[in-house]
């Protein structure tokens, strides 16, 4: 309990700082609006924009590497989307076309719409 | 050779008259030169006689020889007659040297003990440097008859002084050994009762025996005695046949009578230093004047009767003082049950329950207060374990049993004590859950934040524990969603702790353990970044967001589940999130954002409460709530609900959180957790704080930890048999056929430096593969298992193809690193899709 209270103490001073310096540009609060909003600390997610999250080529989960990635401990390992709208690693479908110009799911002709970043 | 002998052989039978003739004029001489040597008047033997002596010896057998030659026409002569030559002198020499010590023999015959020792000790001194003399006048007899004998397999001839050794021993030895023997162990026991002895002479005597030790049937062996290089073991049958067996014999019975005396009065402890103190004696004994080849069963012989059949009593101590600390004796009762075969095997054991029973009796001490207080709890857990690892170390040198002891024992009380009983349903991973709160504890910022030194050592205590916590998966499961909140609510008090501390988690559990907790990092640098570049975006393009955004983007699957939370916000932030997606998706592409709103808060500064203006920390969701309060002073709950569009129960909480911190007023109490429509929420007006900053959003977002103990829980099973499945898969994958049993050992064995699969967890799994057909129960042998679909059936039509590829690198993936385990289940999954 104290040590949560410490904590909080000591979080307050160096927010503080932070803020005065930071939002002087921000509107002050009036009679009208009792209540204005200094600062905010939002937090999200992201994930490739995909209908479905697994790569059907090596079977892993889109958002961490593909199987080769893994092993060989490469940096980047990024979604690839067809024209059909499926996607896979990127990596998983540049070995692909070489053997099959098509989509893995639905045989169209493969062509990238786009690649993830 | 063969005509070399046989020329040999008709030479010295042809000078047979001449010796003969000449033997007894020169056995007159040597005769004569005998009794000089023998009769202790060596004095008298200067260099001139001692040659003449040689020569004389020298003569006789060579003048044989030189006739010889001048005869080796008659080859046909009977071989034998050669012997004739040398024999007569050997005989003559024998029965010289036979009279002599029988004569010796009689003379001391009569006595006993020490001074039977003393005359018998002077007589070999003197004897056996007269023999080494008699050997050099008679070196020439040696070096050729004797030699051809020798060379001939003639084991009754023997090399002279070899001879007068063997006469010796015949004629005296024999006859007196007893006696003598008798008289070297009442002196020895005079020695070990306490009183002076010396010792010169029992050396002597000693070194007798090895060296009467010649063996009569190994001629080879012959030559080394007269070197005195006897020393190997079966050259020592005398010593150990008339006095080391009787020794060793006598040795025990003195030393068990001992045992038994002391033992009736003095206590363990202090027969513990009597018997290191005795050993070190016999020890030095051994080297003083015991052949050094008795070292050994002399040892055997003590740690028999003064360790081995005490072995029990030593057993019944050892608790004893276990529980008195006495570390100097315990270390003393470790270095002589050592000694013994299977000495430590009862004390590995009763040291194993020992510390057991101590963890368990330091962890009840304080049970109630260490089940809400992790640090309580570790440093219980620890104060026990250095305890006893210091006891392993320096009374036990960390012998590998010992050690293996006390890992038992920590791993009994740490994962299974009262305060994990405490817990009930999450008894098996309250320890984890523990240490992972103990860490957070450590890491957080606090007012008193301990010296970097130190830091690491209690970092290094967590990972003692750890080391120990069985279900590591748990442990791990908690560490992230505390590590997560400390680093989205900035609360981490060292960003090289947390590295330091991953690091050690990665050292102990390998890379997999760690990945995620290392990405959360990377998400956090790169947050920051992105975050900086926002806003000189904002700059450069000249937007006013009108607040200080801070924004985290985390990688979905890295970041352990938080909940999500349904509100309106205020415009404003709505703008500035609308500002921020349109920036982030120019930085990227094909990306989604989700924003956790449950996990964003904010400042907000208010000036209705006068005189003083405050800030305040809240969560997303009060600060909805509070914008409301821009609008007007009051609300019924219903209007608040539909403007913030949140459900009533979770905007009820809000509502609670701020009436408790006492911004707010509410005109009727909450039921059940939840305000009626009609209750009316106004602003505290009244409201003042000391603080100008107040943190209100704490109030909103304590959880409880039972509660979140079993969200945890219930991810664990899932997860830990998708971690089953892959394993079992991989096992098969890699054997083809396997035994049930077996396969459920090696799963247990690969899986156990995370957490303990259950057996019957495992069968299920099985039960399941089975069903799913990735394996198949052979047909002969009711209980192994093989792959089914990895090698022949390929059922998937485009894919198969490359699935045999995959397979090729999949066996290359499971060398690189043998954790990565789900990937590979996933492999096996796609053809049956």
């Amino acid at each position: 309990m104290s040590r949560e209270y410490e904590s909080s103490k000591h979080e307050d001073v160096a927010m503080g700082d932070e803020s005065t310096s930071r939002s002087e540009n921000c509107p002050q609060p009036n009679a009208n609006r009792p209540f204005t909003l200094k600062k905010w600390n939002a937090a999200a997610t992201w994930c490739w924009d995909v209908d479905c999250d697994t790569c059907a080529i090596c079977r892993v989960h889109l958002m961490e590497e593909c199987l080769r990635c893994q092993a060989e401990t490469s940096s980047e390992c990024v979604c690839v989307w067809g024209e059909c709208n499926h996607s896979f690693h990127n990596c998983c479908m540049a070995a692909w076309i070489k053997m099959n110009p098509r989509c893995p799911l639905c045989q169209q002709e493969w062509v990238v719409q786009r690649i993830g970043k | 050779m063969a005509a070399m002998n046989g020329l040999h052989r008709t030479s010295a039978a042809a000078g047979v008259l001449t010796a003969s003739r000449n033997l007894d004029d020169v056995w007159l001489k040597l005769s004569e030169g005998l009794n000089t040597v023998y009769n202790g008047q060596l004095a008298d033997m200067n260099k001139e006689r001692y040659m003449s002596l040689y020569t004389e010896v020298y003569n006789y057998c060579a003048c044989v020889n030189t006739s010889a030659d001048q005869h080796h026409e008659h080859r046909s002569m009977q071989s034998h007659g050669a012997d004739l030559v040398g024999m007569e002198m050997y005989r003559k020499l024998e029965n010289y040297i036979r009279n002599h010590v029988v004569a010796k023999k009689e003379a001391m015959g009569s006595f006993r003990g020490e001074e039977l020792l003393i005359r018998y000790h002077e007589e070999w001194v003197n004897f056996r440097f007269s023999s080494q003399v008699m050997n050099g006048i008679f070196q020439y007899l040696n070096r050729h008859w004797i030699k051809r004998e020798l060379d001939e397999g003639n084991n009754e001839i023997y090399v002279t002084f070899t001879l007068a050794l063997m006469v010796w021993r015949q004629s005296l030895f024999m006859q007196l050994k007893d006696y003598v023997t008798d008289a070297l162990l009442d002196l020895i026991q005079r020695e070990r009762d306490g009183i002076k002895i010396s010792t010169t002479i029992i050396k002597g005597v000693i070194e007798s025996y090895v060296d009467l030790g010649i063996d009569e049937y190994e001629p080879s062996a012959q030559n080394t005695a007269i070197t005195g290089n006897a020393n190997s073991r079966d050259k020592l049958r005398v010593y150990k046949e008339h006095f080391e067996d009787r020794f060793i014999k006598k040795t025990e019975e003195y030393y068990s009578a001992e045992a038994s005396n002391f033992l009736q009065n003095g206590s363990v402890v202090e027969y513990m230093k009597k018997v290191e103190k005795r050993l070190d004696e016999e020890q030095n004994r051994c080297g003083n004047y015991i052949n050094e080849a008795t070292q050994i069963p002399l040892a055997k012989a003590l740690e028999k009767v003064l360790i081995q059949s005490r072995l029990e009593l030593f057993q019944n101590e050892f608790g004893g003082l276990l529980e008195q600390h006495k570390d100097e004796d315990l270390a003393r009762m470790y270095k002589l049950c050592e000694r013994v075969d299977r000495g430590l095997d009862e004390l590995r054991i009763a040291l194993e329950r020992h510390i057991a029973k101590e963890g368990h009796a330091e962890i009840d001490k304080v049970t109630e207060q260490a089940f809400n207080d992790p640090k309580l709890y570790v440093s219980t857990i620890l104060y026990v374990h250095q305890r006893y690892s210091k006891l392993v170390g320096e009374a036990f040198v960390n012998e590998p049993g010992f050690l293996q002891s006390l890992d038992k024992a920590a791993t009994n009380f740490i994962n299974k004590n009262s305060v994990t009983l405490k817990a009930e349903k999450h008894a098996a991973s309250k320890s984890s859950e523990l240490l992972a709160r103990h860490c957070d504890g450590l890491l957080r910022k606090s007012a008193k934040l301990p010296e970097e030194e130190e830091l690491e050592k209690m970092l290094d205590d967590v990972m003692i524990v750890f080391k120990y916590i069985e279900d590591k998966d748990v442990f791990s499961k908690h560490y992230t969603k505390m590590f997560s909140k400390r680093l989205i609510y900035d609360q981490s008090a060292s960003e090289d702790a947390e590295v330091s501390l991953i690091n050690k988690l990665k050292q102990n559990c390998g890379f997999e353990y760690t990945s995620k907790l290392t990405k959360m990092i990377t998400d956090m640098q790169l947050s920051k970044d992105l975050c900086g570049k926002f806003r000189s975006h904002c700059s450069d393009t000249g937007k006013d967001l009108g607040v200080d955004l801070n924004i985290l983007v985390l990688t979905s699957g890295t970041w352990p589940t938080m909940p999500p939370l349904q509100v309106q916000l205020p415009e404003k932030l709505n703008g500035c999130l609308e500002e921020f997606k349109a920036f982030y998706n120019q930085k990227h592409n094909g990306r989604k954002l989700n924003w956790i709103l449950s996990q964003s808060r904010g400042e907000v500064a208010a000036n209705c409460f006068k005189p003083k203006k405050y800030l305040f920390t809240l969560t997303t969701a009060q600060i909805a709530l509070v914008d409301q309060f821009n609008r007007s002073e009051e609300f019924e709950f219903s209007a608040l609900l539909s403007s913030l569009g949140m459900d009533k129960a979770t905007l009820s909480q809000v509502v609670n959180s701020l009436v408790k911190g006492l911004l707010l007023k509410h005109s009727t109490e909450a039921e059940n957790g939840e305000y009626a429509n009609d209750t009316t929420i106004s602003l505290n007006k009244a409201y003042t704080n000391k603080k100008v900053k107040v943190d209100l959003s704490k109030m909103a977002m304590r959880v409880d930890v039972s509660k979140e103990a079993d969200s945890v829980q219930k991810n664990v099973d899932e997860d830990r048999k998708a971690v089953i499945n892959a394993c079992i898969v991989r096992v098969l994958k890699m054997r083809r056929r396997i035994v049930h049993n077996d396969l459920i050992a090696e799963v247990i064995q690969q899986l156990s430096s995370r957490f303990k699969p259950k057996v019957d967890m495992i069968k299920r799994c099985i039960g399941q593969l089975m069903e799913k057909e990735y394996m198949k129960r052979d047909a002969n042998q009711r209980v192994s298992y093989f792959v089914l679909h990895l090698l022949n059936e390929q059922t998937g039509v485009s894919i198969s193809s490359y699935f045999s590829k995959l397979l090729l690198l999949i066996a290359k993936f499971i060398r690189f690193c043998p954790y990565q385990t789900h990937f590979i289940f996933n492999c096996v999954n796609l053809p049956n899709e």
